[in-house]
C-alpha cells in the first residue's frame, strides 16, 4: 500500500520530462477516464488478435472469449485471398492479373521504403542549402514553404492525375518517387531548425582542410542531423506502408499490402471471406509497423511536438 | 589600371564563392524544378481545367467558361447537389465535434499526462498505436467488432437485443455517430501528444510562481496551462478549418464507394468522384468538373484559414 502511495505521490526523477505531482480531483478525473479509453484501445485490439486465431465456426458461437481451438489457417488463407486484379497494359493489349502478398510486399518495400528515403531526404538537403548558404533565393524559399503550408488547395488531385498521365508518369513507381521529390511541408521546417543549432565551425574548418562543399554536406553537416533524419524517415515509413488511397489512385498496377488488406477487407467483402480471415489480414499487416514501433518508440513518440520532431 | 589587371588575373574564376553557388544551384536545381512542375505547374493545370470541358466527337478540350462551376452549384442530377449538400453539413459537424472534442478533452487529459499521471508513459504508447497501426487496420477491426461482438456483448451483458449485420444498413444518423466516435477516439492520441510537447515547454518557475499565490488545480490549469498551449491550440483550430474540405472522415476506408448520401463529407465526395473518373475509360469527362469544385472550395478554404489564423492571434489568453 505504501508502495502504491508513493508511487502516486513520488517527486520528479532525474531525466524526466515534467514532474510528477499529487493526484488532485481535477486531474483524477481525467486519469480515470484515460484508464477506460486505453482499456477500450487494448481491448479492441486484443480481440481483433483473438478472433484471428479462431475458425469461421467457432467465430459464430463465440463471438468474444478465448478461442477453444487455435486455427492459425486464418493466416494461410490471408496469404491466398489478399490477392488484388489488376489490368495491365502489356504491348498494348490489356491483360488481367493476381499480384498476390509476396509483390505486395515488394511494391510496399518500394512504395513506403523509397518513398520515405526521399520525403526524408530532399527536405533535409534544401534545409540544408537555405540555412548555411544564406542567398536572397534561400529566404524565398523559407517564405514560400511556409505560404504553401498556410494556404489550403483543395481537390487539386485531378488536375495532378491529368499532369501525371501527360508526363508518363501515372501508374509507375519512379513516376510516384518522382511526384514525391520535393521539400514542401513541416519536415522542411524542422531540418531547418535542426541546422540552424549546428555551428558553422565545422564546416569552416573542413573547408581550410580542403573539402569540397559537397564532402562537408555529406560527411559533416548530415551526420550532425542524422537523428532527425531517422525520425522523420521512420514517421514517413510508416504513413506510406499504412498509406492504401494513394496507390490506389496513382499506383493501381503495383497493389500494396495496405491495398491488399483494404481490397479483400472493404472493397471485395464476401461471404467467402470471414471476419476472421479479415482480421488475420489487419494482424499481419500490422505486424511490420508494430516491430519498428516497438523498436523505436521513443523516437516517435517522445520526439512528437507538434507534430515535429526534437533532436 | 595596370595593378587591378593583375589583381583580376591573380583571382581564378573558379573562386570559392562561385563555387559555392554553382554546388548550391546544383543542388536546388532538382527539388525546385520539381515544386515548380507539382506545384505550380498542378494548380495551373487544375485553374485550366476547370475552364475547359472534353468535347467526345472531337477527343478534344474545349474552351468551356463557366459551365463546370455552375455543373457544381446546380449538378448533373439531384444526387450530387443533395450529397454536396449532406457533405458541407457533415463536414462542419465533424469540425466542431472533433474541435470540440480536442479542446475538451485532449488539452485535460494532456495536462494529467504531463502532471505524470501513473502509467502516463504507457497511456501515451497506447492512445498513440492507431497512427502507427493505419487507420485501414482499426478501421477494419472497429467495424468487424461493432457488427459481431457488441450485439452479442449487449445481449449477454444487458438482454439488449440488437440485430447483427453491417454497419451500412443501418439508420444514417446511427452510421454517422458510429463513424464520429470512431474519428474522435482514433484521432485522441495524436492531440494529446502535441499538447504534451507544448506543456513541456512551460517554465517550471511559472507554475511555482502560481502555487505560491494560492492557485488550485483548476486556477492552475485556466491561467497557466491553457495559456501555454494556445499556439498549439490555434494551429489545429487552423488547420482543422482547411480539414472541413478535405476531411474523409474514413467513409472511404469503411464503404469504398458505398457510403450512403446522407453521412457523405466534402473531402469523401471529391475523392470518391476523382477515384471513378479515374478508373472510368476516359478521365478527361470529369476532370475538369472535379478542377472547378476544388477551386471553389479552395476559394472558400483559402481565406477562412487565413482570417481564422488572423482572428486567433489577436484574441487568446496570455499566461499571467
Amino acid at each position: 500500500m505504501t508502495k502504491i502511495k508513493s508511487w502516486f505521490t513520488r517527486k520528479k526523477e532525474k531525466g524526466e520530462d515534467g514532474p510528477r505531482e499529487r493526484l488532485n480531483v481535477f486531474t483524477g478525473i481525467f486519469f480515470g477516464i484515460l484508464i477506460v479509453m486505453s482499456a477500450m484501445m487494448l481491448g479492441l485490439l486484443l480481440w481483433a488478435l483473438l478472433t484471428s486465431f479462431k475458425s469461421a465456426e467457432e467465430f459464430r458461437v463465440n463471438k468474444y472469449g478465448f478461442p477453444q481451438a487455435w486455427a492459425f489457417g486464418n493466416f494461410a488463407t490471408v496469404l491466398k485471398k489478399i490477392a488484388v486484379p489488376i489490368t495491365m497494359n502489356i504491348g498494348g493489349v490489356p491483360t488481367k492479373a493476381n499480384i498476390g502478398m509476396m509483390m505486395q510486399v515488394i511494391y510496399s518495400l518500394l512504395y513506403a521504403g523509397g518513398g520515405g528515403i526521399i520525403m526524408m531526404i530532399v527536405p533535409c538537403i534544401v534545409a540544408y542549402l537555405t540555412c548555411k548558404f544564406p542567398y536572397k533565393f534561400s529566404k524565398f524559399i523559407n517564405v514560400f514553404v511556409v505560404v504553401a503550408m498556410i494556404i489550403p488547395i483543395v481537390g487539386s488531385q485531378a488536375a495532378e492525375l491529368s499532369l501525371l498521365r501527360a508526363l508518363h508518369l501515372y501508374d509507375s513507381i519512379i513516376g510516384n518517387w518522382i511526384q514525391k521529390f520535393h521539400f514542401l511541408g513541416m519536415y522542411y521546417l524542422v531540418f531547418f531548425a535542426a541546422f540552424k543549432g549546428v555551428s558553422k565551425e565545422y564546416s569552416e574548418a573542413a573547408s581550410i582542410d580542403g573539402a569540397s562543399e559537397f564532402t562537408i554536406m555529406v560527411r559533416i553537416m548530415l551526420p550532425m542531423v542524422k537523428t532527425v533524419m531517422l525520425t522523420v524517415f521512420l514517421i514517413k515509413f510508416i504513413e506510406l506502408w499504412n498509406d492504401y488511397q494513394n496507390p490506389m489512385l496513382y499506383l493501381p498496377s503495383y497493389p500494396t499490402v495496405a491495398f491488399g488488406v483494404y481490397y479483400m477487407s472493404v472493397v471485395n467483402r464476401t461471404n467467402d471471406i470471414s471476419t476472421t480471415v479479415r482480421l488475420a489480414g489487419s494482424i499481419l499487416m500490422a505486424v511490420p509497423v508494430l516491430i519498428l514501433f516497438v523498436c523505436f518508440k521513443d523516437k516517435l513518440i517522445g520526439n512528437l511536438s507538434m507534430g515535429g520532431v526534437k533532436e | 589600371m595596370l595593378a587591378r589587371q593583375t589583381d583580376r588575373k591573380l583571382v581564378p574564376f573558379w573562386n570559392k564563392k562561385r563555387k559555392r553557388l554553382l554546388f548550391y544551384t546544383c543542388m536546388m536545381a532538382l527539388p525546385v524544378t520539381q515544386v515548380l512542375i507539382f506545384y505550380f505547374g498542378v494548380n495551373l493545370n487544375s485553374l485550366l481545367l476547370a475552364f475547359q470541358k472534353y468535347d467526345v466527337n472531337t477527343g478534344t478540350m474545349q474552351f468551356a467558361f463557366l459551365e463546370n462551376f455552375k455543373r457544381v452549384f446546380t449538378g448533373d442530377n439531384g444526387n450530387a447537389t443533395s450529397e454536396i449538400l449532406y457533405g458541407i453539413r457533415n463536414s462542419l459537424l465533424a469540425y466542431f465535434i472533433g474541435l470540440a472534442a480536442s479542446l475538451g478533452l485532449g488539452v485535460p487529459f494532456a495536462n494529467a499526462i504531463y502532471k505524470r499521471v501513473p502509467g502516463s508513459g504507457l497511456f501515451k504508447v497506447i492512445l498513440y498505436l492507431p497512427q502507427v497501426l493505419s487507420l485501414v487496420v482499426m478501421s477494419i477491426i472497429y467495424m468487424n467488432f461493432t457488427e459481431e461482438a457488441v450485439p452479442q456483448l449487449l445481449n449477454d451483458l444487458f438482454h439488449i437485443k440488437i440485430a447483427s449485420g453491417p454497419l451500412s444498413a443501418r439508420q444514417p444518423s446511427a452510421i454517422f455517430a458510429g463513424i464520429m466516435f470512431f474519428n474522435v477516439f482514433m484521432g485522441f492520441g495524436t492531440n494529446m501528444l502535441m499538447y504534451t510537447g507544448a506543456m513541456s515547454s512551460v517554465s517550471p518557475s511559472t507554475k511555482e510562481a502560481a502555487k505560491v499565490d494560492g492557485a488550485n488545480a483548476w486556477q492552475e490549469f485556466i491561467h497557466v496551462t491553457v495559456p501555454s498551449v494556445w499556439p498549439t491550440m490555434c494551429t489545429l483550430i487552423t488547420v482543422g478549418i482547411a480539414g472541413i474540405f478535405v476531411n474523409q472522415l474514413n467513409l472511404f476506408t469503411f464503404y469504398n464507394t458505398g457510403a450512403t448520401v446522407q453521412v457523405s463529407s466534402l473531402g469523401y465526395y471529391i475523392y470518391k468522384a476523382t477515384y471513378r473518373a479515374n478508373q472510368a475509360a476516359n478521365p478527361n469527362l470529369q476532370f475538369p468538373y472535379l478542377s472547378a469544385f476544388g477551386i471553389i472550395m479552395t476559394l472558400f478554404a483559402a481565406p477562412l484559414t487565413l482570417g481564422m489564423r488572423k482572428l486567433l492571434e489577436k484574441v487568446g489568453p496570455r499566461p499571467e
